[in-house]
């Protein structure tokens, strides 16, 4: 017995340093982020647009860019925090205008804001290009104190009043090219709170009140990609938008490995309306499309219906320096293709812990392409919001929290298993080989629920960057499988 | 209809976070959901004296059950809550017809039938600031063990829950929470907390949440068609439940509870009985297809006239769901009261099975069969087997 306790504190004295070693060499590994930099801070540069740049999506505050000096954040550093958190080093961002105002975001998971390459093999190179080429990243939020506002001595009444309203920060990795980043600042207003809520549309308080584009050193974010994709070389970073698409082009799409299991059956479905064969007039979905239209970028003019939108010149603007869009760089596309897609297939998957997920294929006889949406777990959805898919698997999204734990039969992107990561591909129906969507013009999909009875299904296929709806369908699905999904909710509720 | 609701919550709150890239619809959503459901239920029963045809008298009643929900406007509109706030509503009621109704005797000890209006599900449910920390205020079911059913809707097996056998009312008034406790993704654990009145508006099996009821029988003057309130009054009781386990959407939840209370005894409803349990239950469930469910408590009853027992429930339930469009259920229970002072013990014993036949999610149609032994209720033995109809209409979370 004695000895045996002996052993054991032995054992323990002989593994105890290397263990301390293992955490350092991860401190370190991190640590090596900035060792380029003096005193461990990246110190950059950021630019704002300016008051009359109309492609911010949403609303601005009436103190968004009203002064040059105040709430305009040109500043930013980056640096690591003084504690690990959850066993990675948390980064302290902070954000400071000309007259010293700063907004702190400490303990960022910065891994969050590194594209994660899904795939393996040649199916990593479109994975890259769909990830890479998104706008994604992590939010803040102001009634869980997940950011600091620290004022300047110098700032006026009014500003310092509309730094109190602000609630939520966002930090995005855009969807330019590689290291660009952007900060969105958001600000409540509730002045007209009571007619808002009275209103049969949706615009919450919400009110954009600083906006600034920064670009991190390409080093860092190599180092940062490296952590997060060891087995991918970092190089990948170097190919350019054209280079990727073209390398993609041939690449075979294997569905198989991405449902993680088989198709079990294809579902008894009813379409009960495709919209451009019903014509149905196009509205906004959601309220980026409204402001967009608003501003003028989607939909002005004329009424538009599913059925003249596919005849109809889009407007697409493309990027230019710094990450802004200017109009006259306008580059206008069609995506006629849409008009012979008039059919959808839902399958059921056969997974090891539900045969509820499924894989919706959007198509038709005399279409070239297929839209391929697959690991979509329809009981999550409910009537009251669109649950928008992105090309690639499981791309990321805009809204991740940078503390988060997966809680339900809903998953944090960054922490999905594998078998259940949702995919998009736009594929050639005769090969199954990759399509770029961007070039022929599409960029998301919606899914959602016609109402509360849950049993029609609403797809809407969104055009690329100014993403006006220009294709919808609504299939009711087997009331069996309706039933199915509901005791997934009740036996797998929170 | 409960777990509809339920699920609702759960619904509008990681729905609209988690999977993909969400927005809130621009066109506001209705907010507000009606929903009735018309329960047939009867069939053959032997209670000893030969198979009769009676509507039902065990489980779920003969039926009409209004429901509305309601989403909190307010909430949608922030898109988020700041400290805390309303998130939902529910007002649940319904019309039961008791073929034998205690309250309702005639003057020969005879019961008689009688139309009761029933309070159900009744309560406000609120949000907080951090996810999954909910609470609601109101008639809500009793947290005495999760165990969902496959096929919810009135289902006949949950009349052999340890709710309703155990403590007697399935729903209770009072405050009901929920939170995780443990986050960490290794060994999660999640609490649910409950204080309520300890049965305050529960007056017998037959009758729970009976707050008025019309005689169906001419020779009783006094209540036929007449309104009539039911015993409501306020015994001083309560009830306290701690429940701690894995999360709900587990695939394995095991989990502990406490309970410690003051109830109206359902066996002598002039009276009280003080109580407290310790138990355990373990839900398994194979996708959607099968759940098995088995739950243990025991603790000690203390009694106004002196009695004192120490006292076990077991609770085993399997529910299997098939060829799309049918239920197989099966519940069991067992219990067993040992007079720890006059050295004697009572036994009941319960079994229920049902097959269910899916129409559609608004119309089902279920054989209930059952056998009981109740050693509580004069030694008697039942068993019999009803038919069961489902038709619900209208919207519904």
């Amino acid at each position: 017995m004695k000895s045996s306790k002996i052993t054991l504190l032995f054992i323990t004295i002989l593994i105890t340093p290397f263990s301390l070693f293992g955490n350092l060499n991860e401190k370190d590994k991190w640590k090596n982020l900035f060792k380029n930099y003096p005193d461990n801070k990246i110190v950059i540069e950021a630019f704002c647009p300016g008051l009359d740049y109309k492609y911010d999506v949403g609303e601005k505050d009436a103190f968004y860019h009203k002064d040059e000096n105040q709430l305009v954040f040109n500043k930013v550093t980056i640096e690591p925090c003084q504690n690990m958190f959850r066993d990675l080093l948390g980064l302290k961002i902070t954000f400071e205008d000309n007259v010293g105002n700063k907004i702190i975001t400490d303990k960022t998971n910065i891994l969050k804001l590194a594209p994660k390459i899904e795939c393996k093999g040649e199916m990593s190179i479109p994975e890259m290009l769909s990830e890479e080429y998104n706008r994604f990243g992590i939010q803040f939020r102001g009634w869980r104190n997940e950011f600091e506002i620290i004022k300047s001595p110098n700032i006026s009444p009014e500003y310092s009043e509309a730094m109190d309203r602000i609630y939520r920060i966002q930090l995005v990795n855009n969807c330019l090219e590689p290291t660009k980043w952007e900060v969105v600042i958001d600000a409540e207003d509730y002045s007209d709170f009571k007619k808002r809520r009275k209103s049969e549309n949706q615009l919450n308080q919400r009110r954009i009140i600083a906006h600034s584009w920064f670009n991190v050193p390409m080093d860092f974010y190599k180092a940062l990609f490296s952590i997060k994709n060891p087995e991918f070389q970092s190089s990948l970073i170097d190919l350019s938008y054209d280079e990727m698409s073209s390398r993609s082009e041939n690449v075979t799409i294997d569905f198989e490995s991405l449902r993680g299991g088989s198709i079990e059956e294809e579902l008894k479905t009813e379409i009960i309306e495709i919209g451009h064969q019903s014509e149905r007039p196009i509205i906004p979905l959601d309220p980026e499309e409204y402001y967009k239209k608003q501003f003028g970028l989607i939909l002005h003019e004329k009424q538009y219906n599913y059925k003249n939108i596919l005849d109809t010149e889009l407007p697409l603007t493309r990027f230019q320096d710094r990450g802004f869009y200017k109009s006259e760089n306008a580059d206008p596309f069609y995506v006629q293709w849409l008009k012979h897609i008039d059919d959808v297939k839902i399958n059921r998957l056969k997974k090891k812990d539900s045969n509820l997920y499924t894989e919706i294929r959007i198509g038709g006889e005399y279409s070239p392409y297929e839209i391929v949406l697959g690991n979509v777990d329809l009981a999550l959805m409910n009537e009251q919001i669109l649950c928008g898919f992105l090309f690639g698997v499981n791309t990321y999204i805009t809204n991740i929290r940078n503390k988060s734990t997966p809680h339900s039969m809903g998953y944090d992107p960054t922490q999905y298993p594998d078998e259940k990561k949702p995919y998009l591909y736009l594929i050639d129906k005769k090969t199954g080989t990759w399509l770029n969507n961007q070039y022929k013009g599409v960029e998301k999909v919606y899914v959602s629920y016609d109402d509360i009875d849950r049993d029609i299904v609403t797809i809407h296929v969104l055009s690329y960057e100014r993403i006006v709806p220009v294709w919808m369908a609504r299939v009711k699905l087997p009331s069996d499988f309706v039933e199915q999904l509901r005791v997934r909710r009740r036996l797998f509720n929170y | 209809m409960r777990k509809y609701i339920i699920l609702s919550i759960a619904a509008i709150t990681f729905s609209l976070n988690l999977i993909s890239q969400t927005s809130i619809k621009f066109k506001k959503q209705p907010t507000s959901f009606f929903y009735s459901q018309l329960n047939l239920h009867g069939g053959f029963i032997d209670e000893g004296n030969g198979y009769e045809f009676k509507p039902a008298a065990k489980g779920i009643r003969n039926r009409l059950s209004l429901l509305g929900f309601f989403r909190s406007g307010k909430t949608l509109q922030k898109g988020y809550i700041q400290k805390t706030g309303i998130r939902n509503a529910c007002v649940a009621i319904s019309i039961d017809y008791e073929p034998s109704y205690f309250l309702n005797t005639k003057e020969d000890g005879t019961r008689t039938s009688a139309f009761q209006l029933r309070l159900m599900d009744n309560w406000i449910g609120f949000g907080t600031k951090k996810r999954r920390v909910n609470f609601w205020l109101g008639n809500r079911r009793v947290e005495y063990g999760h165990n969902p059913r496959i096929d919810a809707e009135s289902n006949f097996m949950n009349r052999n829950s340890l709710q309703v056998r155990d403590l007697g009312f399935w729903w209770d008034l009072g405050w009901f929470f929920k939170a995780p406790l443990v986050k960490n993704p290794e060994k999660r654990l999640d609490i649910t907390l409950q204080l309520s009145s300890g049965g305050w508006l529960f007056n017998g099996n037959p009758s729970q949440g009976t707050i008025m009821f019309l005689g169906s029988d001419k020779e009783i003057k006094d209540t036929y068609m007449s309104p009539t309130f039911g015993n409501m009054r306020y015994n001083n009781t309560f009830l306290s439940i701690a429940h701690i386990g894995s999360p709900t959407y587990s695939k394995s939840e095991l989990s502990g509870f406490v309970i410690i209370g003051n109830i109206r005894d359902q066996y002598n409803l002039d009276s009280t009985v003080f109580l407290n349990r310790i138990g355990i239950e373990n839900i398994y469930k194979f996708g959607e297809k099968i759940k098995i469910g088995n739950q243990f408590s025991t603790g000690t009853n203390h009694y106004q006239d002196g009695r004192n027992m120490l006292t076990a429930h077991l609770n085993n339930s399997f529910d299997w769901y098939f060829a799309k469009k049918f239920v197989l259920s099966i519940c069991q229970y067992s219990a067993i009261f040992h007079d720890y002072n006059n050295k004697t013990n009572i036994i009941d014993y319960s079994i229920v099975g049902g097959l269910g036949y899916i129409i559609n999610q608004n119309l089902k149609l279920r054989i209930n069969m059952f056998y009981d032994k109740e050693q509580h209720w004069n030694s008697r033995t039942h068993n019999g087997a009803y038919l069961q109809l489902i038709a619900g209409f209208g919207k519904r979370p």
